[in-house]
């Protein structure tokens, strides 16, 4: 009788011990907060101060390509930031003195439908020299802002193709380009995004 | 982006080898890419101080020692711990250069076991900085095997062991080390003594990969025992107070935001080492073959932690 008390006791035991703790799992809700860079590169080769440079972005790869990594869906997104934005020069053909440039980044929607331009960014002004192979945080301007929120919208509620397009629109260089000198070099501007999406995990919770 | 997948797999399968099962360990991979530096260490200190506490749970059982006489008996040990508000949050800096809108770049946010809604911060011109949520946990829990062998003069070893070759998720291999030794002390106060008394040490260490994860913890203290009831069968209510000492490292390659695919930095997140006191009650039931033991346990976090043994 004893030993058959015993045996229930510890069996009851062990069944708590390994069953109950270890393998109680349960449904949590939790927004996880994935970083995205969208990034333009620029080459510029020209010799006049007020040069325009493009770069064409379709904002949707590269997010359906990091929702994709995580196993997300576009139906997974809570929200999408605009988080902040830097700059590079990557590559500065040295004529053996700096040049200063200012000038305005915009940023325009072409598909599916036009919007804008808008001033993203105001460079004023920025020396080649120092932004080179450095990054450089920029203030971001909140008509460029609400242009792009307005695109991540139609990103998330339609299977669309959203294309933007940023151009570098140069007002003034200083030193002035001298006859037979050519300002040469590619640029990387960058705008960091953060992808808040909502999914269910089943986390190990057992007391 | 920053990605350190290892690090948070080695957590998850850390979690899943000593308990039961994978505490999504993609996910927290995937939460912690917001992070680096202080925010990575805030985020997870809560899973940190519950592993360091479960460590140094589930040591002794009794304090009753023989002065000579084999025994060796094989324990699973389950220890847990209770997470508090306290737990659930932290103050978190945006990174970057992101520029709040109200200049303070710090705020309130989840940590790993805290609510899973992110927290949102307001930056100038439209900009917005997330704090991912956590895993909205209530407990964490570890389980272990051990054996305890004796005695000699009074003296008894306990090993807690475990090996794992998890190459498969690109962790390398995954151990967890402890040895100790408990001495009686009751045996030197006379037959007469009201209850048995050992002292003793144990010390652990924990690893996943190649300095992927890497912790230590060493526990120091007296303990007290009474046995109730005669024969094989007994109930054996036991106390204890420790000094407990816990260290952690990890450090991974992550890739860098805003640089080609593939290049990656090195980031190394050390967790202060963390030293405290530490009380146990607890209560023993000895039956023909087996022993079961519950006990809570007081230290910088509030715990529990029962099991089993077999053994002569």
């Amino acid at each position: 009788m004893k030993s058959k008390t015993t045996i229930i006791l510890v069996l009851t035991f062990l069944g708590t011990m390994l069953l109950a703790p270890g393998c109680i799992m349960e449904d949590k809700i939790i927004e996880l907060v994935l970083t995205n860079s969208t990034c333009g590169d620029f080459s510029h080769d020209d010799d006049s101060a007020d040069f325009v440079d493009d770069a064409t972005v379709i904002l949707g790869d590269e997010l359906d390509e990091i929702l994709e990594e995580n196993d997300a869906s576009r139906e997974d997104i809570v929200d999408i930031l605009i988080v902040r934005a830097h700059y590079e020069v990557t590559d500065f053909a040295d004529p053996g003195h700096d040049w200063t440039i200012s000038g305005l980044i915009t940023v325009e929607r072409t598909l599916p439908s036009p919007d804008g331009p808008e001033i993203l960014v105001n460079y004023t002004p920025q020396s080649i020299r120092a932004a080179l192979d450095t990054r450089t945080p920029v203030n971001l301007n909140s008509n460029g802002i609400r242009l792009i929120d307005d695109a991540i919208d139609i990103y998330r509620t339609t299977e669309q193709t959203v294309e933007l397009i940023f151009r570098i629109e140069n007002e003034s260089i200083s030193p002035p380009i001298e006859p037979g000198e050519r300002i040469t070099f590619n640029w990387t501007a960058c705008i960091i995004l953060q992808v808040l999406v909502e999914m269910e995990f089943e986390v190990p919770d057992p007391f | 982006m920053h990605k350190p997948a290892r690090l948070y797999t080695g957590l998850g399968v850390a979690v899943l080898v000593l308990l039961c099962s994978l505490p999504a360990s993609a996910q927290i991979e995937d939460q912690i890419s917001a992070y680096t530096g202080e925010n990575a260490t805030g985020y997870l200190q809560p899973l940190t101080d519950a592993f360091g506490a479960n460590l140094n749970d589930g040591l002794f059982r009794s304090a009753h020692i023989s002065r000579i006489g084999f025994h060796i008996q094989l324990e699973v040990r389950v220890m847990a711990v209770i997470f508090g508000d306290e737990d659930k949050t932290f103050r978190a800096t945006a990174e970057g250069d992101f520029e709040p809108l109200d200049g303070d770049p710090s705020t309130l946010a989840p940590t790993i076991v805290g609510s899973g809604k992110a927290t949102i911060m307001e930056g100038m011109g439209g900009t917005n900085f997330a704090f991912p949520g956590g895993f909205d946990l209530h407990s964490f829990a570890i389980a272990a095997p051990q054996l305890r062998i004796g005695s000699v003069f009074g003296t008894e070893a306990l090993i807690r062991y475990f090996a794992l070759d998890v190459s498969d998720s690109e962790l390398g291999n995954l151990s967890l080390f402890g040895f100790g030794l408990r001495h009686s002390i009751s045996q030197y106060l006379g037959p007469t003594f009201p209850v048995d008394i050992a002292g003793g040490f144990f010390w652990q260490k924990f690893s996943v990969g190649e300095d992927l994860i890497d912790s230590s913890a060493f526990s120091f203290g007296v303990q007290a025992s009474k046995r109730l009831g005669g024969g094989i069968v007994y109930f054996e209510p036991y106390t204890g107070l420790s000094i407990d000492r816990f260290s952690m490292n990890v450090s991974y390659e992550s890739e860098v935001e805003g640089e080609e695919e593939g290049q990656k930095e090195l980031i190394d997140v050390d967790f202060d080492p963390t030293t405290t006191a530490h009380f146990t009650l607890g209560l023993g039931v000895n039956l023909a073959f087996a022993n079961i033991h519950g006990e809570i346990n007081i230290a910088n976090m509030f715990g529990f932690s029962f099991g089993i043994a077999f053994g002569m």
